[in-house]
């Protein structure tokens, strides 16, 4: 007796149909799996057989062949657990067969017959409803990802015998309902505030026009003066995400599998760390799977990389693609895949391996040479891409006891959302969403400068040591400083304030 | 073609004869004279020493002569021969080459020079102070001498080609194998800006623990006075103030931390009764130069009520960002850009770790 069921399955973030297939035969007793399994299909006979017999079914000992088609695609994961034992119930009469099509159905299952939470539930969901399926079955856990996906009535059961009963029709059961489609009204509370960090105003004042713009940051200092601090203070400063980009953002981290349980829809921008030992594949993506990598994670959100100098050369080039187009492509000899990347780099770095340089507060025991050395670890390409590069120097005992609140992340959240606003005004029609995606044409129509301003730029670069790669990084950070001003065109007082944002240029590290 | 003066010169310094011998021996003869009769005529050994005279039948062909020099003609080095040394480099305590290879404008070892030397592993406060002596000594039409080694020397050279000066840089190596190699491109710098390196060494002589303290003897040996920016213990440095010693110089030292490594023997320098330089005034005067002072360019700036605000703040010593904001009571981003304005007009200067301070 054969039967089908429907389930899907994952190439990155895209979804592909998979038809799980049972032939059950009189024969000798035994499981034939074929259809490119891996490790962990491969197994799953035998959770199987164990779920199905521990739900108060029987499986009989018989020939049964499985065939996951299409064939020729390698498919991997625990997720064919739940429609393989369905299917093997089918084929043995156990189960209404006619029940199960236009469903489709995906879960790992425990020995005891209960259903397991699986990864990349949101995608598969996505997928299934762009190939217009109307229902779906899922693991009970996986129920939070999906309440965002209208049109598709989604099922969470906890275990075989109740996925059987709903099939049969012995057990009434209700979809998960739906969220509010439109707005994501959860309000996300941060642990880092801006009203906590004491002093450091010119710092404050560069994180609200990187958060306004987008632009990436490079934070400079001695250990201690609180770059850590201020950069976890951004994701409460950045515009709060749209469905669109929260969807986006969770069909990662689901398929990453860094989705917490109670976790539905990520709200919450990304704010990743990873540590400098970190590898490229960690980073990038990849491994036989080719999984996201921390920079697909941070989707959205931020990439904070504490102690720039110490990640291995090799690892932060490979930073340099994604910056630049927003996703990361990953081939592996099984399969290519792409991966969104669209992070803003927040990176932190010493002065110099000491740490001390230039520092008020100690002496730095650092020779020119290699000072030289530490700051060469970070390519001309990729400080090209980021455009302020501030210091952060350590905070006096004085102002560290000042009783005086600062301004709070709330109120610099609303210039933020203001500037934004501008913004998403400007790049309606086209892929760029923020100033720090602005193209060279868009350069030239967006920030013309009057003569004022631009004799001020000329100057600049004659007085201040500026280097030729500032000029368009100090262009766009205007724009920035202008939206926040709600000025349309950029002033001299705009260019005046940009300059001051790009200490590494400056020629006092020569 | 005949034998000229000036290969008979090229022939005696690269020879490697001393210039104390060379000089000796052009008492008694003339060039074209001593060419022709050594090993014929003058046979006598002893008056030559006997390395000089082997290596002076050795080097005495005409041919190898003109094509070394058509060798040097085609790397672009030119060369200088003792009897055109300056005064000062002559001098018999300097014990000079007979013969020196350069790139760029050899005019420069007759213009008033001063050397600033200092150690390589040098502070931020090095840092500083070469720069401050050094643009304000160009003010004073002097050429900077230095020996394009990291740190100090590095510095040195690098004010002087900001502030538009002149500079020399005295290698410790041949002129194709420019050590530390990072400061080649520095090296073409100061050729293009019409400066000069130079050096006694042949093109291709790797630099080695013994060059660079010979050397030393040629930047002092140009120089009017040294400049000892900061020494640590066992500096180099102290080596190039030595042979100033030597050579008569006037010896000037920055005074530095107590507690600072990098100043102990520039300290102990001052000690021992090298002229403190305070600032490029004080060399000058002590070099009896001050009559060459360019008039200094005292337009009056005429400042806002804001500017006025952070200039006086500013009157009593440097200030970080953070503590500006508080004293001035401005918003952030509207101090940020007046004190790019002011940089710009000259009235700040903005150091490392947000710190302002008067230009």
């Amino acid at each position: 007796m054969l039967a089908k069921v429907k389930s899907f399955g994952l190439t990155g973030l895209i979804g592909y149909e998979v038809d799980v297939e049972v032939d059950v035969n009189a024969g000798l007793p035994g499981i034939e799996m074929v259809g490119l399994p891996d490790a962990a299909i491969r197994e799953s006979r035998e959770r199987v057989r164990s779920a199905i017999k521990n739900s108060a079914y029987k499986f009989a000992p018989n020939k049964i062949t499985i065939n996951l088609a299409p064939a020729d695609i390698k498919k991997e994961g625990p997720l064919y657990d739940l429609p393989i034992a369905l299917a093997v119930l089918a084929a043995t009469q156990q189960l209404n067969a006619a029940r199960l099509q236009d469903t489709v159905f995906v879960g790992e299952l425990s020995l005891d017959g209960s259903l397991r939470r699986v990864r990349g539930i949101l995608p598969i969901i996505l997928a299934a409803k762009k190939a217009g399926y109307k229902r779906i079955v899922i693991p009970y856990e996986n129920r939070n990802e999906t309440v965002f996906v209208g049109g598709v009535e989604v099922f969470a059961f906890k275990s075989l015998a109740e996925a059987a009963g709903y099939i049969s029709g012995q057990t009434a059961a209700t979809p998960v309902p739906k969220a509010d489609g439109k707005t994501i009204t959860t309000h996300v509370e941060y642990a880092e505030d801006m009203k906590y960090v004491k002093g450091q105003y010119a710092a404050k004042r560069a994180l609200e026009i990187a958060a306004a713009g987008g632009h990436n940051i490079l934070m400079l200092g001695p250990p201690g003066g609180g770059k850590t601090m201020l950069a976890k203070c951004l994701p409460s400063i950045l515009p709060e995400m749209t469905l669109e980009e929260a969807l986006e953002t969770t069909k990662i981290h689901s398929v990453a599998g860094c989705l917490g349980s109670d976790e539905g829809l990520i709200t919450r921008r990304p704010f990743r760390t990873p540590h400098h030992t970190a590898s490229k594949i960690a980073l990038a993506g990849g491994g036989p799977s080719a999984r996201p990598g921390e920079i697909s994670v941070a989707h959205n959100g931020v990439l904070f990389m504490d102690e720039l100098p110490e990640y291995p050369r090799a690892v932060l080039e490979i930073l340099r693609q994604p910056l630049e187009d927003r996703q990361v492509t990953v081939s592996r000899a099984q399969r290519t895949v792409s991966y969104p990347a669209n992070f803003m780099l927040v990176a932190s770095m010493n002065p110099c391996p000491c740490g001390n340089y230039g520092s008020s507060h100690g002496e730095c025991t650092c020779t020119p040479a290699m000072i030289e050395k530490y700051h060469s670890r970070i390519s001309g390409p990729l400080l090209d891409r980021i455009d302020l590069q501030i210091e952060v120097e350590n905070v006096t005992y004085d102002e560290l006891i000042c009783s005086e609140e600062a301004e709070d992340s709330a109120s610099v959240k609303e210039r933020v959302d203001f500037a934004r606003k501008i913004q998403t005004e400007r790049y309606k029609n086209t892929s760029v969403y923020c100033n720090a995606g602005m193209s060279s044409r868009m350069i030239n129509e967006y920030c013309s400068l009057d003569s004022d301003a631009q004799s001020l730029l000329k100057d600049a670069f004659a007085r201040l040591d500026l280097s030729a790669r500032a000029y368009t990084r100090i262009l766009k950070v205007s724009r920035t400083i202008a939206d926040l001003a709600d000025s349309e065109n950029i002033s001299a007082e705009h260019i005046a304030e940009a300059v001051q944002y790009r200490s590494l240029d400056r020629g006092y590290w020569k | 073609m005949g034998v000229t003066e000036n290969l008979v010169y090229y022939w005696l310094g690269i020879s490697g004869i001393t210039s104390r011998r060379a000089n000796a021996l052009l008492s008694k003869f003339s060039p074209l004279e001593l060419w022709e009769k050594i090993g014929t005529e003058l046979t006598n050994v002893s008056a030559f020493g006997e390395q000089a005279f082997d290596a002076l039948i050795r080097y005495r062909n005409e041919d190898f002569l003109l094509k070394s020099i058509e060798k040097l003609d085609n790397m672009g080095i030119s060369f200088i021969t003792f009897d055109k040394f300056p005064e000062l480099l002559a001098q018999r305590e300097v014990d000079p080459p007979t013969l020196l290879y350069y790139k760029g404008d050899i005019s420069l070892i007759n213009s008033n020079c001063i050397g600033v030397v200092g150690t390589r592993e040098c502070s931020l406060y090095g840092k500083e102070a070469t720069y401050r002596l050094v643009t304000d000594l160009c003010k004073y039409n002097v050429t900077i001498v230095s020996g394009l080694a990291h740190g100090i020397d590095t510095y040195a050279h690098r004010a002087t080609l900001k502030a538009g000066g002149k500079t020399i840089a005295v290698l410790g190596s041949g002129l194709n194998c420019i050590a530390p190699q990072s400061n080649f491109g520095l090296s073409e710098e100061i050729v293009g800006s019409g400066g000069l390196v130079i050096t006694e060494y042949l093109p291709r002589k790797e630099a080695n623990r013994f060059t660079f303290p010979e050397r030393n003897r040629i930047i002092s040996g140009l120089s009017m006075g040294v400049i000892v920016v900061e020494a640590g213990f066992k500096s180099g440095a102290l080596i190039t103030a030595d042979y100033a010693c030597e050579q008569n110089r006037t010896l000037f030292a920055v005074p530095g931390n107590i507690t600072s490594a990098s100043s102990i023997g520039s300290n102990r320098l001052l000690c021992d009764g090298a002229v403190p330089a305070l600032s490029a005034e004080d060399v000058c005067e002590a070099l009896n130069l001050s009559f060459r002072k360019i008039k200094k360019n005292t337009r009056s700036i005429q400042l806002d009520i804001f500017e006025q605000k952070i200039y006086n703040i500013l009157l009593s010593g440097e200030k970080n960002f953070d503590s500006l904001v508080l004293s001035a009571e401005m918003a952030p981003q509207k101090l940020t850009a007046l004190l790019s304005l002011m940089e710009l007009k000259g009235i700040v200067k903005r150091k490392q770790s947000n710190i302002f301070c008067l230009a």
